[in-house]
């Protein structure tokens, strides 16, 4: 009966491994064919022709690298912004009496801003923004994209600052330090790998996030999903391209989800499982 | 035993992050409400300005607009397709994890790949494969001497490929976080099932799915949270269609909204959005709850 189980599960991994894999596969392969046999029938698992015509057009052609500016700038500043302004708002609902059950319900209060879909936010924001000529604007997306965060960061955070034993804090308390000086020299060097932790898996959710990108910007503030979404329309079909383009810009994705890999459970089930 | 400072240190910590929050996110919510009473259509000659028309967006939803809710329909099939296939596939990924198995570090690390990929472009690789002329899915059909498929482009597969391209995304993320709580259960109560001569089909049953029955709630919620929020895998793989074949909630304010620019109406759409899905919740939370 054990060696059933063993077997059974051996295959299972096997066949789950390739419904994942195969993707993978089919995305690297294309990005390596040029155009016609990129479009041929019969599919080829094997480029006939290696090249890398479809990674120079994404550069030459497609103008990548303002795209991949864009996205740089947008998520690495609204990551900084989202985690300076979201520590002590953490630190705040975490350590210090807001109100009477308030602490619990302003964290939940927040974070509940983060279940509801985007678009039904995105709507309204979009309409504000216009008046306020912050659509496709660096600060405007910086904006949106660290109210996003922010919830998730907080909560998060939140979580890791409950944990500390008090008696650090109340140590700290006794000995005269201010409630700034707590939080700087005493919560933020211990939660550190917690922030860098919360604050990769935010820059991952950010670098990969479509909707918001897509209604706030119009032509200059582009992020590389939207590049991404833009090489197959109903009459254009440039696979290698869209395949060369998402090669390159998963690349930091796949960095950040192996470098958080112990917290990345943690945080995407907001604090509930312990990796 | 919480800190207890002056309102002025505790303002100073909430405010900035507050302000962000309100003016992205609070405030335009609000503005919301405000909104729904207007017919207004943005870059239209003549309805550019609102034109109060008090509850009639509200009327037009629930009398005449059916597309509404079919959008409903459509993301209640979608889910109740989805998520079951996503929860028995993570579970046995979980539970084939879960014991030693010679390299279990680099396929954890494989897993984790579907999470990193941008959902427009998993939705864009898909639809690659999915491609009813020359695609890997009908290729690999007719290897095995079956008819090609339309897939993408058809009114009764189009959901399938949608399915596929969701469950690929998030299997491996259930896989991951059911295997992270199998591993923080505690062993006593396994073991003296075990003892009392229980089978492994029997334990498992018995005693690790109602242990886990938090962690399975929770992640309920958040799944199905995530199937009202899809929006990218239909922006590159069906546009919604064919005709309103896989036009989710989302991607239908978003047709009305920012297609159709008629932001009042979309604002209605929006509201009516927001109390059903807070419903969800509440109702996931008092179960938890339990």
């Amino acid at each position: 009966m054990r060696s059933f189980y063993t077997i059974a599960s051996y295959i299972f991994l096997a066949l789950t491994l390739a419904f994942i894999l195969f993707p993978i596969y089919v995305l690297i392969i294309t990005s390596f064919k040029p155009f016609t046999e990129a479009f041929s029938y019969p599919p080829t698992l094997w480029p006939r022709n290696l090249t890398l015509e479809a990674y120079f057009k994404v550069f030459t052609h497609w103008g990548f690298t303002s795209y991949l500016i864009n996205s740089l700038v947008i998520t690495v500043s609204s990551v900084l912004l989202s985690v300076i302004v979201g520590i002590p708002m953490a630190y705040c609902l975490a350590s210090i009496k807001v109100g009477k059950n308030w602490n619990e319900n302003i964290a939940f209060f927040i974070l509940s801003l983060r279940l509801l879909p985007p678009i039904v936010g995105i709507l309204p924001l979009y309409v504000i923004y216009s008046h306020l000529k912050l659509v496709d604007t660096y600060p405007g997306l910086i904006l949106a994209y660290t109210a996003f965060n922010l919830p998730f960061i907080v909560w998060i955070l939140r979580g890791f600052i409950l944990e500390l034993p008090r008696e650090i804090e109340e140590s700290a308390v006794v000995d005269g330090a201010s409630v700034f000086q707590i939080m700087i020299k005493i919560i933020v060097p211990l939660t550190y790998p917690a922030i860098i932790a919360t604050a990769i898996l935010s820059f991952l959710l950010t670098w990969n996030e479509f909707t918001t990108a897509v209604f706030l910007t119009a032509q200059y503030r582009k992020t590389l999903p939207i590049l991404i979404s833009s090489f197959i329309g109903d009459l254009q079909f440039y696979w290698n391209d869209m395949c060369a383009a998402t090669v390159l810009s998963i690349i930091p994705a796949i960095i950040a989800v192996l470098l958080t890999q112990r917290q990345l459970v943690r945080g995407l089930t907001l604090g509930a499982v312990k990796g | 035993m919480p800190l207890d400072v002056d309102l002025k240190t505790k303002l100073l910590l909430l405010a900035p992050g507050f302000a962000i929050i309100i003016f992205i996110t609070i405030g335009p919510f609000i503005f919301n409400y405000y909104m729904m009473f207007f017919r207004w259509k943005l870059y239209d000659p003549i309805y550019r300005h609102p034109v109060f028309v008090g509850l009639n967006n509200f009327i037009t939803l629930f009398t005449e607009y059916s597309l509404f809710w079919d959008a409903y329909v459509k993301t209640f099939i979608f889910t109740l397709i989805a998520v079951p296939i996503e929860f028995v596939l993570g579970m046995l990924l979980a539970l084939s994890l879960n014991r030693k198995i010679p390299g279990d570090r680099i396929l954890r690390g494989i897993l984790l790949i579907p999470l990193a990929m941008a959902p427009v472009a998993a939705g864009s690789i898909w639809r690659v494969i999915f491609n009813p002329m020359n695609g890997f899915a009908n290729y690999f059909l007719h290897l095995i001497g079956l008819p090609p498929q339309p897939w993408n482009t058809s009114r009764s597969q189009a959901m399938l490929t949608l399915v596929v391209v969701d469950v690929w995304q998030w299997t491996p993320f259930v896989g991951i976080v059911l295997l992270s709580a199998l591993a923080s259960l505690p062993r006593e109560p396994m073991e003296a099932a075990m003892i009392d001569g229980a089978s492994p089909r029997q334990i498992f049953w018995h005693v690790t799915l109602p242990l886990l029955r938090n962690i399975l709630l929770l992640l309920l919620i958040l799944r199905i949270i995530e199937c009202f929020k899809t929006f990218d895998y239909i922006y590159t793989l069906t546009y919604g269609g064919p005709g309103s074949a896989t036009t989710l909630i989302t991607y239908r304010i978003y047709l009305d909204g920012f297609r159709r620019w008629e932001v009042g109406f979309a604002a209605a759409e929006a509201v009516l959005t927001a109390i059903i899905v807070s419903f969800i919740v509440v109702a996931f939370y008092r179960l938890m709850r339990r």
